[in-house]
């Protein structure tokens, strides 16, 4: 499961770059836009940046190739450990270069830290002597994604719960609003949940502000409940079915290219439950 | 022994997120705070929701700022015109209305009027403000 949402995750995100790119070039023949905070874009940024992604793309492909000959016995284990390696190694490269021209960050930081654990793991079943090898890497890897995993959920959690403009309901308000606006003009970035002719009752009704105010409180005990589910202080069905819950809803009124996120972060705390920190010892 | 270890450095690791700069990688800030830009370009039957490739915004950015849109708009430097541009920034910095009636690449700007005694709820006036302009303008497409 994590190689699989961690090839999902490089090849949508590899994808959406590509697709962007296109889009650029449509939009404007010197391929100048804006990007906030970062300035204007230039052609030979928008090539680097087109060409990683294919790398990024190929990387993830074989990443699943590797996974899937290895579970039919088709590759042994050994060998698909090293493509599997190889591949994470690319993601990685692909996102260390493509780091400053977007602002998916948080993205490219869960999706390069479970590349980067799942390499872990790879490295361990390479250098290490059967039976021991496949064992180890994976306790190995299952403690590191259970570190990164609970932190990103611990801190994604207390940032809400100390921002009072969370807390009120207002930042869900204001993007499901802008979500609503953009997919009603036409921008499939967004889900249409709701027809444009309703929008101005919706954004002006006080249950819709009250309902963000409670999916606010709702989304701060969900992400602190996968914290500790993280560190396996939780049953696993339960932790994962919250994940699952909160990262499709998380999915539903984010931008479709937030998936990789999602799909990285369900990854991560795959591999967490396989061997959690408070297992050790144990 | 090993449990403890990964405990304390779990803490550090947590500890530092919460209280680090936004936007360094694992402060994991996404949502944290808010700055929706909701923009209409032309007049009379021809106004519309002015899209990504009007503005020239990259399609990835959905945060955006008064202080990006001026130098967006500013330094765009090409037709079609922003001829009729108007909208609001909404988020967690308040809410702000925006204009750049004459086309001229200067957007002009202030802050969202209050009204708490016509207001439902003490806060949002910048939410009615858009809601009104919503129901006015509609959410037509290029």
């Amino acid at each position: 499961m994590p190689a699989a949402c961690l090839a999902a995750a490089a090849a949508w995100r590899a994808g959406t770059v590509v697709r962007d790119a296109r889009w650029v070039r449509r939009c404007d023949a010197g391929q100048r836009v804006y990007r906030t905070g970062l300035g204007w874009t230039s052609t030979a940024q928008q090539a680097s940046r087109r060409r990683w992604a294919f790398a990024g793309l190929a990387s993830a492909v074989l990443l699943l190739t590797a996974t899937l000959l290895a579970r039919t016995g088709a590759l042994a284990v050994k060998p698909a450990s090293l493509l599997s390696g190889a591949a994470c190694l690319v993601v990685l490269l692909w996102l260390l270069r493509d780091r400053m021209l977007h602002h998916g960050r948080y993205t490219s930081v869960c999706i390069a830290t479970l590349a980067a654990i799942v390499l872990v793991g790879e490295v361990a079943t390479l250098t290490l002597r059967p039976p021991a090898a496949a064992v180890t890497g994976l306790h190995a890897a299952g403690v590191l994604a259970s570190f990164f995993a609970s932190q990103l959920y611990l801190v994604a959690g207390i940032r809400k719960l100390r921002a009072p403009h969370f807390m009120t309901g207002r930042v869900l308000a204001d993007t499901l609003a802008f979500g609503l606006f953009q997919a009603a003009a036409g921008n499939r970035e967004f889900v249409k949940l709701v027809r444009a002719e309703r929008l101005p009752a919706l954004l002006r009704s006080p249950r819709f502000l009250l309902g963000c105010r409670i999916a606010a409180a709702l989304t701060v005990g969900a992400e602190l409940g996968l914290g500790l589910g993280a560190l396996g202080l939780l049953p696993v069905g339960a932790t994962l079915a919250l994940a699952v819950v909160t990262h499709s809803a998380f999915t539903l009124i984010s931008p479709r290219r937030l998936f990789p996120f999602s799909a990285a972060a369900i990854g991560l705390l795959g591999l967490a439950l396989v061997h959690p920190i408070a297992a050790l010892g144990a | 022994m090993a449990r403890v270890l990964w405990t304390v450095a779990l803490t550090a690791f947590v500890v530092w997120g919460v209280t680090t700069a936004p936007g360094r990688p694992f402060s994991w800030t996404m949502y944290s705070g808010s700055s929706k830009a909701f923009l209409w370009i032309g007049e009379g039957q021809d106004v519309h929701v002015a899209a990504y490739e009007e503005l020239c915004l990259a399609p990835d950015n959905h945060y955006l700022s008064v202080a990006d849109l001026r130098r967006l708009v500013a330094e765009r430097g090409r037709p079609p015109s922003l001829h009729g541009l108007q909208g609001f920034v909404i988020g967690s910095r308040g809410g702000w209305i925006v204009t750049s009636a004459d086309g001229s690449g200067r957007l002009r700007w202030g802050r969202l009027p209050q009204s708490p005694q016509q207001s439902g709820s003490p806060g949002n006036e910048d939410l009615l403000a858009l809601s009104k302009a919503v129901g006015r303008l509609g959410c037509r497409r290029a």
